[in-house]
């Protein structure tokens, strides 16, 4: 018997045209690890709602759902609440209480469980899940990424026989995702606890599911096998195909026709194995470079074809050729110069004698571990916060303290971590409409800039929704279009594609592609090593409070080992220089 | 940090009876004797529970003492002994000048207790404490606690948003009210959105299920039983000596010191006792340790 089955649920939600799901049924067996995925707005949220009654949205429901054959409703509160644990996307919001300690018994408190229990199981939780160090501090001081880990051995105090997940590490950097996942994984596999996740960062998530449910419009579509899952959603095209795991892609690319389930790699591990005994079996072997004299009439074409997504490549063939007669005549975006900056007197320096130069019309990406002080150099740009030496030109231009308001009409501007943190009115219009207040249009000028950034960012529908109604994706989108607004000419973006699905990626780069068109320098803080490598021109690795090296894309990522991209994890054994999967397909077909 | 020093360990009954009789006797007693141990008393502790970091407190308050102690005779004519006139008569007492330092003493000992008792009562004793008495109120308090930082950060988090694109509030004072007000609303809507995360988690997680239990990280065994006895039998004690007339002192007209009875020396003796239970306790746990330390 199945641990929960939805029995063709169907949903709607009050005063929706549309059904949330319609007719699903779907079976989660003892100990499996299913993997629920899909664009989003397709009902994964609304279905696992709907595998604890308490959480059940309201609306118009059909069909049952069943905890080992007996209808949920049916089953006690407290029951449900341990057999099924369930974490949400806000590592923040989902604490309830101040103290790590008091966050782990909570649950056990809630169900009544005696005082002696209840130590032993909130001491084992803490060692198994390694937090007897913070077990004592505060919820405040903890980072995301131990924020989530709390809430996830706070569930597992419960022992519950399932974990459903819904998109838990969406809000945590690349680090901390893949710690919150292993961790997921030792539980489905030592303690063989069930587990139902949904997530729309699949890199490295293939292979810890047994199972993966492709959901779109509130139907199942596909459920099965990660591999056959992969073949399905790689030829269906749109959209899901840009979130499969890169050894996926670049396998289904170069072998097209000749694509079987059983050798498709799932992770980087098989990617590298299926590599090794492809390219051994072409008569060139050796060790190909991804170099300009190798590939070019291959790399040319491909780069150019392909628009937004290889601008990276495309980008520094044409910077090696013209590179050195432009190099001197070039005009600086932003120039940082030995810049120091510390928070407090008494505190330790945060940036250390940092220099940086950002050309216009460029993307300038700058990556790094947590607390390195990217956000704050970007910060610092923007004159939030103050350096004690150095100086900072912004178009050629030195600006000391506090910026002025001119400074933000027309020249620069910073799109925060959290776009939530920009909104504070109650529709998406009198959001944008805030940042032309001051620059005395008419209301008609207004209502054509707003139509024009609407249209150009992909809003203009969204117009009259409360902004904190819309998806994370939308939210950035909204508040990019707030950024916008003020026309800059150097624009900073901290963690830009932070909570966005592989479409809204997209979408994203194509946005920045136009803006660097006209001229625009970006300068992007990010951990998404893969969105640096396709779509910077230049990317500066921030260590200790200093840039430790800059360079394009390629030469930065082909010479990292950990710090780069899955395409290139998987194909350094055999090519050097390839970066995106792109590059990797074009040297298989070379 | 928390639980490290030898005070902080204690349970935390042991620890609010202390400090809330402490804080209680010290308003109560005005005889100097008295006075001087309740301060001699929470300087030690304050010593105890947070180290060197504690002498800067404690230099602060040093002035406290000096402006309550020479001020009171400017407000208090009262006393027969005149030091000096001022403003054309009016006079300076000695009497005056002793009730104010008798006060000003007084004052910076209760300063000097909550000093203490901030750093050893954390919100989660206090909860524990209480949480059975109120039920409910722990995990009131307890999640009190957590949203005030947490709009602390929000409210930073904005503005610094807000200024990154150039929307700092500048201008009149019509408009910065305007943008505060806007901020607040956000901040609202930001903190019910939160709101109905943290619900759904807490229902998630049983809450109102089943009878609540609460989980605690202390015991109370027989040394608990027997420092909760040292500090109520000796603060009792001395209660009774001070209720008999023994801490009885007069400052005005002039003061007179009573004599110094068996009662007195006895009622004074079990104050101190009372008083310099935590240090003692400090005191001994530093001579353990390096007893301990040098043997190895």
């Amino acid at each position: 018997m199945a641990l929960l089955s939805f029995e063709n649920l169907s949903f709607s939600y009050p005063e929706a045209s549309v059904r949330a799901l319609d007719g699903v049924s779907l079976d989660i067996e003892q100990g499996e690890f299913v993997l629920l995925c899909g664009p989003r707005g397709c009902g994964k949220t609304t279905l696992l709602r709907h595998a604890k009654s308490v959480l059940s949205p309201h609306g118009v429901r059909g069909g049952r759902v069943l905890l080992e054959g007996v209808s949920l409703e049916s089953v006690e509160v407290s029951k449900q609440a341990a057999r099924i644990g369930f974490v949400m996307q806000d590592p923040d919001a989902q604490l309830v209480t101040d103290k790590v300690w008091h966050e782990l018994a909570f649950g056990l408190e809630n169900l009544g469980v005696e005082e002696s229990a209840m130590r032993l199981r909130v001491a084992e939780m803490a060692s198994y899940f390694g937090i007897e160090s913070w077990f004592n501090r505060e919820v405040r001081e903890l980072s995301g990424g131990q924020k989530q880990l709390l809430n996830l051995a706070s569930v597992m105090a419960m022992h519950p026989d399932i974990l459903v997940l819904d998109e838990p590490t969406s809000q945590l950097d690349p680090m901390a995702a893949a710690e919150f996942l292993s961790t997921v994984r030792r539980l489905n596999l030592e303690l063989g606890t069930t587990v139902l996740m949904t997530e729309h960062r699949l890199e490295g998530l293939f292979d810890l599911a047994d199972r993966v449910v492709v959901m779109g419009a509130g139907r199942v579509l596909v459920d099965g096998d990660p591999r056959n899952v992969g073949q399905i959603l790689h030829a269906d095209g749109d959209g899901m195909r840009h979130a499969l795991p890169t050894p996926m892609r670049v396998y289904f690319d170069v072998m097209s026709e000749n694509a079987s389930d059983a050798s498709v790699p799932i992770g980087v591990r098989e990617g590298r194995m299926w590599l090794t005994s492809f390219v051994g079996e072409k008569p060139a072997g050796g060790r190909l470079a991804f170099d300009g004299d190798l590939v070019e009439p291959g790399a040319q074409k491909g780069a150019e074809g392909k628009g937004p997504e290889g601008r990276g490549a495309a980008n520094e063939i044409i910077t090696r050729k013209g590179s050195a007669g432009r190099a001197a005549a070039e005009e600086w975006a932003l120039e940082l110069k030995d810049v120091w900056l510390r928070y407090d007197r008494t505190l330790p320096d945060v940036l250390k004698g940092l220099s940086l130069r950002v050309r216009k019309g460029s993307v300038h990406a700058i990556v790094g571990g947590n607390g390195v002080g990217k956000s704050t150099l970007l910060k610092a740009v923007a004159g939030v916060v103050k350096p004690y030496r150095g100086t900072i030109r912004i178009l050629g231009e030195k600006v000391v303290g506090r910026r002025s308001r001119e400074l933000f009409r027309g020249a620069l501007a910073l799109l925060p971590q959290d776009p939530k943190s920009l909104f504070v009115k109650d529709s998406v219009r009198d959001e944008l409409a805030e940042m032309l207040e001051d620059r005395s249009f008419s209301k008609q000028e207004i209502d054509e800039r707003l139509h024009a950034v609407g249209e150009r960012v992909g809003v203009a529908n969204l117009m009259d929704a409360h902004p904190l109604d819309l998806s994370g994706g939308e939210q950035q989108l909204v508040a990019f279009a707030k950024v916008l607004l003020t026309e800059p000419r150097v624009l900073l973006l901290d963690e830009p594609t932070k909570g966005l699905d592989a479409m809204s990626k997209i979408g994203l780069a194509a946005l920045l592609c136009d803006l660097v068109a006209e001229g625009i320098a970006v300068v992007m803080v990010s951990h998404d090593v893969e969105f640096c490598a396709r779509h910077a021109d230049e990317v500066s690795m921030l260590f200790d409070g200093d840039i430790v090296t800059s360079d394009t894309p390629r030469r930065f990522f082909a010479g990292n080992a950990f710090y780069t991209t899955a395409a290139n994890r998987m194909s350094r054994h055999v090519f050097a220089n390839a970066v995106t999967d792109e590059d990797v397909v074009q040297l298989c077909r070379f | 940090m928390l639980g490290s020093g030898p005070i902080e360990r204690l349970h935390p009954a042991v620890a609010f009876a202390f400090f809330a009789l402490a804080i209680v006797f010290g308003m109560c007693m005005c005889h100097p004797a008295f006075q001087i141990v309740s301060v001699a008393a929470s300087v030690t502790c304050l010593l105890v529970v947070r180290g060197k970091r504690a002498w800067r407190v404690i230099a602060a308050m040093v002035p406290v003492f000096l402006v309550v102690a020479l001020a009171n005779p400017l407000f208090s004519t009262m006393g027969d002994t005149v030091l000096f006139t001022y403003f054309g008569g009016r006079a300076y007492t000695w009497e005056s000048l002793v009730f104010g330092a008798s006060t000003g003493a007084m004052f910076v000992s209760m300063l000097l207790w909550f000093a203490s008792y901030s750093v050893v009562m954390t919100s989660d004793k206090f909860t524990y404490l209480f949480g059975g008495v109120i039920p409910g109120l722990s995990l009131v308090v307890t999640m009190a606690l957590r949203l005030v930082p947490n709009y602390q950060r929000k409210a930073t988090e904005m503005v610094t948003a807000r200024a990154g694109v150039g929307l700092m509030s500048g201008g009149g004072v019509r408009e910065r009210a305007k943008d505060a007000l806007s901020l607040l609303s956000a901040m609202v809507s930001w903190a019910l959105e939160d709101g109905v995360v943290t619900a759904d988690s807490m229902r998630s997680r049983a809450y109102g299920a089943a009878r609540r239990t609460s989980f605690a990280r202390y015991c109370f065994g027989r040394y608990e039983a027997f420092s909760l006895g040292v500090v109520v039998v000796f603060a009792l004690l001395s209660m009774a000596c001070a209720l008999s007339g023994a801490a009885s002192f007069e400052f005005y007209p002039t003061i007179a010191w009573p004599d110094s009875s068996l009662l007195f020396w006895l009622g004074l003796a079990s104050y101190a006792a009372f008083l310099l239970f935590p240090t003692f306790i400090g005191v001994k746990e530093l001579v353990r340790w390096r007893f301990f330390l040098s043997r190895i």
